[in-house]
């Protein structure tokens, strides 16, 4: 394994970098504001600066980044028309009363979307919108926003997202609002040019890898209520980056369900990171199920700054071959009396990789401190790879605390089991691994959202046991 | 039916079953008794395709076919079930789903229609008060937080859905009290016809008091030391193990 990067790897990873900002002038995302303008150009200055990505950093140790720097991505404008349309009204209905936003190629489709959400006018003291339109129409109130969340994460995509923002969601909800339908957000991806007479385009897929930096705000006032379900899908095949930054705001007593479905392309790269400020006896109830991408890191940084308030986050993920999937959580208890649960669990079949590394930190004032983290792995294969580390680092005396990791495979008594009743080998394996799921798809309370994850994940593990079991075979 | 000849089998390199013989035909019922030991469930589990067990030498002939050759599923597609002595749980699948599963892989495998939600509704609800299982316990995960009776009830509502060619019931008098114990006879002896055999494992009379078997056989180091009918396990009953055993050594 390679710590250091080597001069040439430095330089190539420099290059990849200055080739997303070179081409950033054509995002247009409120150039007239000049804070706007400030922000960005601030993160540009901090690229500069800050660390390349490498092994011998903590953060990216298991991550396999190297890939990603091979070959160079350009940024996603918000400033044309996407031509992408194949299967994408089947692909935009979850239910037809939820409120939609649609991102196509990491640009706002208002034929796509609700439009309720367009017009702003969902409910009395909501504001929901893409961002482009919000800066329009509601440019104070979003500054207020960015101020309040600012600038968080100190590692560079964190930075490159702000530096070559061009749209993203933005979620207002005033005090003691609740919305009564979800709110649904899709991010679509696919080739921009589907040509009918099928003369495309791998030249043209070279040159053209497209990196999209999406900037998602969510604030809830005081009691405020918002059940927020995110999906990302891709094209197979389609190579892509989307590099998402979501900051959650929950003020005193508000609560949020944030799901999050990432079904990316067999080929995508996919960063999501999740930035959340917990004040008083709010509520943040989080589901996190990825299932597709090539490259998929997932980051939730957690911070209370109010006592009595609860963080639960509950994921599954699914990895085969040339797939990775990356989960890091940071949970800082910085108040007392706050409560936090995180319960990942992992299936992984064929040389498919994941990462688990997850951190909570209790501070010494943070007396009645209620943590939990877990992480279980079912590994289907043996060359199947995961790397787990759920970490408590705790200053306080008087708090309740667990952590815990479990790798296992199999049971071969529950397969001989299912087998002696007639059930073949491979259908036995899923029957096990759907009843391994259930324990994070059955907490799903989104009955819609349920549905589309069990219809994925089956998908997903048709193919992956196919996998397996033709290697047996062979 | 079923004919073994000279059956060598070795779990974790010991020799288990040796040369052991057995032949059962359409619509008998022979009972297997013996020590703890003497290789019974190893038996009831290189029949059901179990792994783990070697067979060195010897056949097993079920319907005219190499039974030996078969996977466990596909043996269990051609009428082979094994009611088990130890139910395993399987945490997040359901029972009403597990068994349908179950019933139309093997009706696939057979080539028949498979059963939709409505037929299979009716057939579970009509066979598991037969058996007299709850049917809370349909919509639990597969043995998930059932009593002892409760799994062997259900292996025996499985039975009596399967409809299997050839039954083999491995100690499912175990843990059992008399009220269950009833229970379970009845389930069994109510699928007693001129088609079906049934292997019945048991290491006590008791359960024979309900199932009535037209042979008992015993075994002793692997292989059978005695067989006669139902009086022979009344002797046993009676007498213990231990002159069988002495006979065996000498």
């Amino acid at each position: 394994m390679i710590n250091h990067l080597n001069a040439a790897q430095s330089e190539q990873q420099r290059q990849w970098f200055q080739t997303l900002i070179t081409h950033s002038d054509s995002i247009s995302l409120g150039q007239h504001l000049p804070w706007v303008k400030h922000l960005q150009s601030k993160a540009r200055q901090e690229l500069q600066s800050l660390p390349l990505v490498q092994r011998k950093q903590e953060l990216w140790r298991y991550s396999h980044a190297e890939k990603l720097f091979k070959q160079p991505f350009y940024p996603q404008t918000n400033n044309s028309d996407n031509c992408y349309q194949a299967g994408l009204e089947s692909e935009a209905t979850l239910s037809t009363d939820s409120f939609k936003l649609v991102f196509v190629n990491g640009r706002y489709n208002a034929t796509l979307s609700s439009t309720l959400v367009v017009n702003n006018e969902l409910a009395e003291g909501v504001i929901v919108g893409n961002l482009h339109a919000v800066l329009q129409s509601h440019a104070n109130l979003v500054m207020q926003c960015f101020n309040q969340t600012a600038r968080q994460g100190e590692d560079v995509f964190s930075a490159l997202n702000t530096a070559l923002m061009s749209d993203g969601v933005f979620i207002y909800i005033d005090q003691q609002v609740t919305l009564p339908q979800p709110i649904e957000v899709l991010y679509l991806s696919g080739p921009a040019e589907k040509s009918s007479s099928g003369q495309d385009s791998d030249s043209h897929t070279q040159e053209s890898r497209k990196m999209a930096n999406l900037r998602n705000v969510i604030i809830l006032q005081a009691g405020a209520k918002l059940s927020l379900i995110e999906r990302f899908s891709g094209e197979k095949d389609f190579h892509y980056f989307n590099n998402n930054l979501t900051n959650v705001v929950l003020e005193q007593g508000a609560s949020i369900k944030h799901s999050i479905l990432q079904d990316e392309s067999n080929t995508a790269f996919h960063l999501n990171s999740l930035f959340l400020s917990l004040f008083k006896d709010s509520t943040y109830q989080g589901q996190h199920i990825a299932l597709g991408s090539s490259w998929s890191r997932t980051n939730y940084t957690a911070k209370f700054k109010g006592t009595g308030a609860t963080c639960e986050l509950k994921g599954l993920y699914t990895v085969a071959n040339q797939q990775l999937n990356d989960v890091h959580l940071d949970i800082n208890h910085a108040v007392p009396g706050c409560t936090s649960s995180e319960f990942f669990k992992g299936i992984l079949y064929g040389e498919g990789k994941a990462v688990f590394d997850g951190h909570v930190l209790v501070e010494k004032q943070s007396q009645f401190s209620d943590a939990s983290m877990k992480n279980d792995n079912l590994m289907l294969t043996e060359n199947a790879e995961v790397n787990t580390k759920p970490q408590l680092e705790i200053y306080a005396d008087n708090v309740k605390c667990s952590h815990g990791t479990t790798v296992g495979q199999i049971d071969e008594q529950q397969l001989f089991y299912l087998r002696s009743r007639g059930i073949e080998e491979s259908r036995a394996k899923k029957l096990l691994c759907l009843g391994y799921a259930s324990e994070i798809i059955d907490a799903i309370n989104e009955p819609l959202f349920q549905k589309q994850v069990k219809s994925i994940l089956d998908i997903r593990l048709n193919e992956g046991l196919l996998i397996s079991s033709s290697e047996k075979s062979s | 039916m079923l004919s073994i000849k000279n059956l060598n089998v070795m779990v974790e390199n010991k020799l288990i079953l040796k040369d052991f013989n057995l032949s059962v035909a359409a619509g008998e019922v022979h009972a297997i008794m013996g020590p703890n030991g003497s290789g019974k469930s190893t038996l009831a589990h290189v029949l059901a395709g179990k792994e783990g067990y070697e067979v060195i030498s010897g056949e097993i002939n079920y319907c005219g076919e190499n039974l030996l050759a078969l996977s466990t599923e596909q043996r269990a597609q051609k009428g082979v079930f094994l009611a088990m002595q130890y139910p395993v749980e399987l945490p997040g699948v359901n029972n009403m789903m597990f068994i349908r599963e179950s019933l139309n892989a093997i009706s696939r495998a057979r080539g028949e229609e498979e059963y939709d939600a409505v037929r299979f509704m009716k057939l579970i609800r009509e066979k598991a008060a037969a058996v007299e299982l709850d049917n809370k316990l349909l919509k639990r995960n597969v043995n998930s937080g059932f009593s002892g009776g409760e799994k062997k009830r259900n292996e025996i509502l499985q039975m009596a859905i399967l409809q299997p060619q050839l039954c083999i019931l491995d100690e499912t008098d175990s843990g059992l009290d008399i009220d269950a114990l009833r229970v379970v006879a009845k389930g069994v002896n109510d699928l007693r016809n001129k088609d079906r055999a049934m292997i019945v494992v048991t290491h006590y009379q008791r359960l024979l008091n309900y199932i009535e078997p037209d042979y008992v056989h015993v075994m002793i180091d692997g292989r059978i030391a005695a067989s006669g009918d139902k009086n022979l396990a009344l002797e046993l009953e009676e007498k213990g193990y231990n002159w069988l055993i002495e006979e065996t050594a000498a």
